[in-house]
């Protein structure tokens, strides 16, 4: 199966929100849409502006993967934190952190969400700002699969600590 | 104006799998793309498009699994070759299969052991078309096939051995595409409960009926052609309830 990000258009928001609604109504459950990793996004809205837009079409929440966005900023040439300003954080119900690295192909530098224990400042950056403006957060899941237990252990103290400023997780175990 | 989603996704997978069409896309118009939708695609480092070395590989090995003696025939360049295609790019908009699409593009060059290799891989995805009525049952498919093919596909998949990738990666040559009988063989391949897929024979009205339901159809239209197919009146409903019966149709409301 080939898996693509969305065109990130104003013309995809409405097509993919029918498609989360059937989805939701055929499976009974709350379905989030992700922000995807990748090397090449095709659109002209920034992803944030996209999944904000997205999120209020189907009325959902919203997973934000905190890794991805910050290899997409990076692509882009972004600040990690911009668009934060016009993303609907009241509607994120959960985040993703994860370690990524990054590559060159052809000069060509983008960071690989290898599900690594080094995470990116940028990444930390994003959780951290996330922390502190979501109300409605109720998950932090940290990807870190294929790593050895003792690699792992220390990024979950580290997570917890860069979630200290959550209002709603800030101090769970 | 109004940009096509379908034509992007369309072009992103060709993109993603094609250096060719990379260079195609910077280069000028592109049929099927607006200038507003190619403005979009060029915005993209074209480097972005092959930071995956091997995805195209990937896709290739992957097809080469599922319809082995067909990539024998056309050889891996011929299996290749579906990924600078339109078709290809076509399988993400009309949300197909990549190997049935495959096997479906490939069939004029490999001829109709695609058409068998295919219809193995329908059966183990056991898909059907939505909607209401009389189905063949997902994971049996009713095939028609020119004599000696079945037997042509026999000896190939034996002669691969247990890793065809393996063996066409290695340089095995082309086998010929086999030449078709005056006969007809009327199969039905049928993926049994542990998943393995199995392939037997029908006769050929029942082939042509199982093969009229692969798409949902109402009572009376599938009595009316099983009596095309030769039954009597009367006898059409026995047999159309004897394959309710049997499960190999089903019944969709």
């Amino acid at each position: 199966m080939l898996l693509l990000p969305p065109i990130l258009i104003e013309e995809q928001v409405a097509p993919m929100a029918a498609g989360i609604a059937a989805l939701r109504a055929a499976t009974g459950l709350e379905v989030l849409p992700e922000n995807p990793p990748g090397t090449a996004f095709v659109g002209d809205l920034h992803i944030l502006d996209f999944f904000g837009r997205l999120a209020e079409a189907a009325d959902t929440g919203l997973l934000l993967d905190c890794a991805h966005l910050a290899l997409y900023q990076q692509l882009h040439g972004h600040d990690a934190l911009t668009g934060m300003d016009g993303f609907p954080l009241d509607r994120l119900v959960e985040i993703h952190v994860a370690g990524g690295s990054v590559s060159d192909h052809q000069g060509f530098r983008w960071v690989e969400d290898d599900h690594g224990t080094v995470v990116l400042d940028d990444t930390w950056r994003i959780v951290e700002h996330v922390a502190a403006h979501a109300p409605n957060l109720k998950a932090v899941v940290v990807e870190c699969e294929r790593n050895p237990l003792e690699a792992v252990l220390p990024l979950f103290a580290e997570v917890r600590r860069r979630m200290a400023g959550s209002p709603v997780l800030g101090g769970t175990p | 104006m109004s940009r096509n989603v379908a034509a992007l996704r369309n072009a992103m997978a060709r993109l993603l799998h094609d250096p060719a069409f990379v260079e195609t896309v910077h280069a000028g118009p592109v049929a099927g793309l607006s200038e507003a939708e190619r403005a979009l695609l060029c915005a993209v480092d074209r480097r972005a498009w092959s930071t995956d070395r091997y995805r195209r590989s990937r896709a290739v090995q992957a097809l080469i699994e599922e319809l082995p003696v067909t990539a024998a025939v056309v050889g891996v360049e011929g299996v290749d070759a579906f990924f600078s295609s339109e078709a290809f790019g076509r399988v993400l908009s009309q949300r197909g299969s990549l190997a049935l699409d495959f096997a479906r593009w490939v069939e004029p060059r490999a001829g109709a052991v695609a058409r068998l290799e295919r219809a193995v891989a329908a059966a183990r995805r056991g898909e059907r078309a939505p909607g209401p009525g009389l189905v063949t049952r997902p994971g049996v498919e009713p095939l028609l096939l020119p004599e000696g093919v079945l037997a042509f596909y026999a000896a190939q998949r034996q002669a691969l051995g247990a890793d065809p990738v393996a063996a066409l990666a290695a340089g095995r040559p082309r086998v010929e595409r086999p030449v078709p009988g005056a006969g007809e063989d009327s199969l039905l391949v049928e993926r049994g409960a542990e998943g393995q897929v199995q392939v037997g024979g029908g006769s050929p009205a029942l082939v042509r009926l199982l093969a009229f339901t692969t798409v949902p159809r109402s009572r009376d239209a599938t009595l009316a052609h099983a009596r095309r197919l030769g039954c009597a009146p009367g006898e059409d409903a026995e047999v159309v309830d004897g394959l309710l019966g049997e499960g190999l149709l089903v019944v969709r409301v």
